[in-house]
Formats: C-alpha cells, structure tokens, sequence
C-alpha cells in the first residue's frame, strides 16, 4: 500500500468500549497515527471514529470541515430511535449529515442490534460522498470481531476513497 | 397439509446412464434432452392441475437424472406455465453460487410470478462440491454467510458493500426489489445445528430431505424450540419434508416394482469413486486426511452422500399414511416429492400425478 501524502496522518477516536486497538495497530505499518486531533501535524488528516467516538467524529467534521479529508465512522450511533429523543445531540447530527464535507465510509456490524435498522440508509442518503459497508460476522465491536476484516475494509478506503468499489486485485491464477 | 411436485426435469434415458456421478455429456443426445423438458414441464402443469399447491425445482449438476444445474432457469419457463403454484426453488447450493447473483436471480423470479416464490438455501450433495471448485471443508461456512448476504441484498434500500469471511463486494445493490416484502418466503434445508438455528434466528422454515421419519423428530424438535426461544412460531407451510415416492394402485403392485429397482442395484448416474467420496466427507467434517490410504477400493464406486432411497412406496393408503406420519410427528405442512424414478417414463409418471391427485392429495389437504 502507497500513502497519499495529503493522507499520511490518521486520527483514531476510540469508544467508550476501548476497542480500537487492533485498528490502530493495523493502520499503522502504512500511517501515521496522530494520538490525539491536537498532535496532529499536518493541516488536513484521515478521521477514524469507533462506536460513540464515531458520533465525535462525525461532529468534528462538521465544526471543523477544513481539517478532515477524509471520515470513516464505525457503528455510529448518532441516529437513535425517533421515539428517544428527536430534540437530541443524535436528531442534531442526522439533520446535518447533508453538511459533512467529505468523502465517508459508514461501517457496521451485520449482527449490530444497536442501531436502527434503516440507519445505514439514512447515512448513504443524506452524506454527499457516503459509502455504507456492513462487515459479516461483527456485532457492535466490529473492530473485536472482525479486525482483519476491519483493518483491509479502512485501510483500502482511506487510501482509494470512494473508487475503494473497483476491484484492484488480480485474478490470474496462472500467470 | 400440502404437496409439492419436484420438477427435476429428468432426461428420458436416465435408466442407461453409468452408475458413476458425472455423467458423461455424451449420454446427451440434444432431441431426447429437448422433449425430456417439454415432457417434465408438462409433468408440472399436470400437478398443479391436480391440486398440487408448489412446484419446486433444485440445483443438481453434471447428471440428467435431475437435469436442472441453472434452476431458475427452469423455474422461469415452468412459472409462464403454471400460473397459480408457488414456485419453489428449493434450492440454489450455496456453497457454489455467487449470492450476489442467487439474490438477483431470486428477486427476478418473484416479480415473474408475482410473489409466488419459495426461496430455499442448501448445502448440496457432496458431488456438488466438486463442480465449481468448492472446497468442501468451506461449504458449511459458504452457506451461511451466502443465506445473510442474500437476505441482506433483499432488504438494504442503498447500495452496500460487504465484507464478509468468504465474499467481498464493494457495491451490492440488488435489482429488482422482490414482490414479497421483505423477502420472499424462504427456508433453510439443512440438519445441521447452526443452520436450524439460524433459521429460528431469522424467522426461516425448514426444510428436511430424504431420512426416515423417526430421524427428522429431533431436528424439528430443536428447530421448533430454537423458534420459540426467538419469539415465534412457524407456520405450516415453513416445515417441508422432501422425499421420493412410487406410487402405484396396490401396495403390491408397488411392492413389485421396488423390488425389481433392488435387484438392478443403485439408482445410475449417482456414485463416486470411493477414494474420492472418503475424501469429500473427511474434508467436509474437518477431518485430516491420509491420502496415502484412501486409495485403496477406489475403482467401486459409492452411493453419493449416503442412499436416499425411497420414501414413500405403495398403493395411495399407505403413501397417505406414510406421509401423514411426518405432518403428525414433526409438524410438516408441505411435503415435497420426486416421481421421476430412473426406471419410469413420462407415461408412468404422468399416471402416478393423476393418482396421487385422485386418491391421496385430498385427503393431505384435510390435515
């Protein structure tokens, strides 16, 4: 894997579950992983948020649209159920997905039942540049369940973006 | 309880094929295989003229004894015919089949038949390993992510990517959306443990195949419990009980004719070599193994994954008892049947749906 230049920093927002780890430590053989927003180097980087760090995340981009360049979100949960609270911090930031100023990757858990079923809809619609991915056997904790899955699905999108879709790896069996 | 009628569209001269699985090519000559079709699919318009309430097709590959490799190819061209049957693709293999496109070919198939579709997930025999390259020790896997990708492609509303242990796709986005919502009725047919469950877990039926009756009670069993530790119950027609059936006017009659099939020996164009079915169900069970000693008895060939037999063999009284025994101990509400004896013609088999209609599908529906 190449590292885009503008790309070189990523900054991971753990969840309150503490699970990035993994992540982190699979990113970091090809960037530069940033502790914190405020050690962060360069003027743009990669922002990686996990679980409720997604929710951080996903605010940040949107304060601070010139910093990020590119968002992946694992298991947000921004968007809550319509009968918790419409008037909440979750309502505020599904009425600004529309805002985010940058290409993003939603990730989920196929057997997440924290979420709203409709919820990876919702992000692929609203989100300018939004791809939605669900990893296969992964609840919540993707990151714990599924890491190498996790690790090749960021770590792809991070350095393609939105053309992560076409296939770059060859077929030939017999070359 | 209701029947089905197995469309395995047989070819005509399947009584003369090698007993070894595949069967060459070579046996197929093209105006025999073209009037077998028109013959078969006359078979499922009969059935359902008599009261058969599904037809159903399975993927079975590289053998014209049930010459349906691409079933919903065959289930399309049945569907224009038999306008009100369910049409029950029972099923596409997992294992072998890209789910992206099972999905897509699924989703087509219910809005041909306006939401008639039966959906229903299989592992296969274990030949079917053989005929994409699978390997068997993944087959079990396959199927389970392969059944979760396909209901997922059946009811996420944008376009996803997926990635999953034994498929990756960066853009999943199936087209046509299916008639019935959220997916069409669908089923797993299975006796394994994780495949029940995760029919319980997703509100699936069952579908059993082929073993006695005093066998399928403990899968049920599980299967029903399984239901109820997730909130529900099935409904009749999500518990299917295939099985192969002679029916003739006296269960002597019957009799006569099984004993003459056993005396001919194994049903043609179904065994493989002893080495290489060792190899299959050592593979597919997880096991090590000696290839240095699996080679020894390997000209003889051996009944694929074990003999299924025949089921249901006798005059319409004892068919009818024979079958109410599954609905009475397991619960099944569709029973699913293969007519197509190696040894019948079309004639026999057409003889045999107007019978079984006459005299043993009225007294199913009353159950």
């Amino acid at each position: 894997m190449t590292t885009a230049e503008s790309t070189g920093t990523v900054v991971i927002l753990e969840g309150s579950d503490g699970q990035s780890q993994p992540l982190r430590d699979g990113l970091s053989s090809s960037w530069r992983i940033a502790a914190s927003i405020t050690d962060v180097a360069s003027d743009r980087y990669a922002l990686v948020g996990l679980s409720d760090g997604a929710n951080a995340a996903l605010q940040h981009a949107l304060d601070d649209p010139k910093s990020v360049e590119v968002l992946v979100l694992v298991s947000p949960t921004a968007i809550r159920p319509t009968s918790g609270d419409p008037d909440g911090d979750g309502a505020s930031l599904e009425n600004r997905l529309p805002d985010v100023p940058c290409p993003t990757l939603v990730v989920f858990g196929r057997d997440d039942k924290s979420v709203q079923p409709d919820a990876a809809a919702t992000y692929r619609e609203r989100i300018p540049n939004c791809n939605i991915a669900f990893v296969y056997a992964a609840g919540h904790n993707v990151a714990a369940d599924r890491p190498q899955a996790l690790i090749n699905l960021v770590s792809d999108y991070l350095e393609r973006r939105e053309t992560f879709i076409v296939q770059n790896r060859t077929g030939v069996i017999n070359p | 309880m209701k029947a089905s009628y197995l469309g395995a569209m047989g070819y005509a001269h399947r009584r003369d094929f090698p007993p070894t699985w595949p069967t060459p090519p070579s046996y197929s000559d093209p105006e025999t295989s073209v009037q077998s079709y028109q013959d078969g699919m006359e078979e499922c318009e009969f059935a359902e003229e008599m009261g058969f309430e599904w037809v159903s097709f399975s993927e079975h590959h590289y053998s014209g004894r049930i010459a349906t490799g691409t079933p919903a190819v065959m289930a399309a061209a049945v569907a224009e015919r038999c306008k009100t049957v369910k049409i029950a693709m029972l099923g596409p293999l997992m294992p072998l089949n890209n789910p992206v496109r099972a999905a897509e070919e699924l989703a087509l198939l219910d809005n041909l038949t306006n939401g008639r579709l039966v959906m229903g997930f299989l592992r296969g025999t274990p030949n079917e390993d053989q005929v994409y390259g699978v390997n068997p020790a993944e087959g079990r896997g396959r199927m389970l992510e392969g059944m979760d990708l396909i209901l997922k492609a059946m009811t996420e509303p944008e376009p996803f990517a997926w990635e999953g242990q034994y498929y990756q796709y960066r853009t999943v986005a199936v087209w046509p959306r299916p008639v019935q919502q959220p997916f069409p009725a669908a089923l797993v047919a299975t006796r394994s443990d994780d495949a029940v469950l995760y029919a319980a877990e997703h509100q699936l039926g069952l579908g059993v195949s082929f073993i006695p009756v005093d066998a399928t009670g403990p899968i049920t069993d599980k299967y029903v419990s399984w239901c109820d530790d997730n909130g529900w119950q099935p409904e009749p027609d999500q518990m299917v009980y295939r099985g192969s059936i002679y029916l003739a006017e006296t269960d002597a009659q019957a009799q006569e004719w099984f004993d003459r099939q056993t005396d001919r020996g194994r049903a043609p164009g179904m065994a493989l070599r002893s080495s290489v079915s060792q190899v299959i169900q050592a593979t597919r069970a997880g096991q090590d193994v000696d290839y240095r000693n699996v080679f020894a008895g390997s000209a003889s060939g051996d009944i694929v994954g074990g003999a299924p037999g025949l089921t249901f063999v006798g005059g319409p009284d004892k068919v009818f008892n024979e079958i109410k025994a599954f609905h009475d101990r397991s619960g099944f509400g569709v029973v699913d049947l293969f007519f197509q004896q190696p040894s019948l013609t079309h004639a026999d088999v057409m003889q045999e749906i107007d019978l079984f209609g006459r005299e043993v599908l009225p007294r199913l529906k009353e159950l």
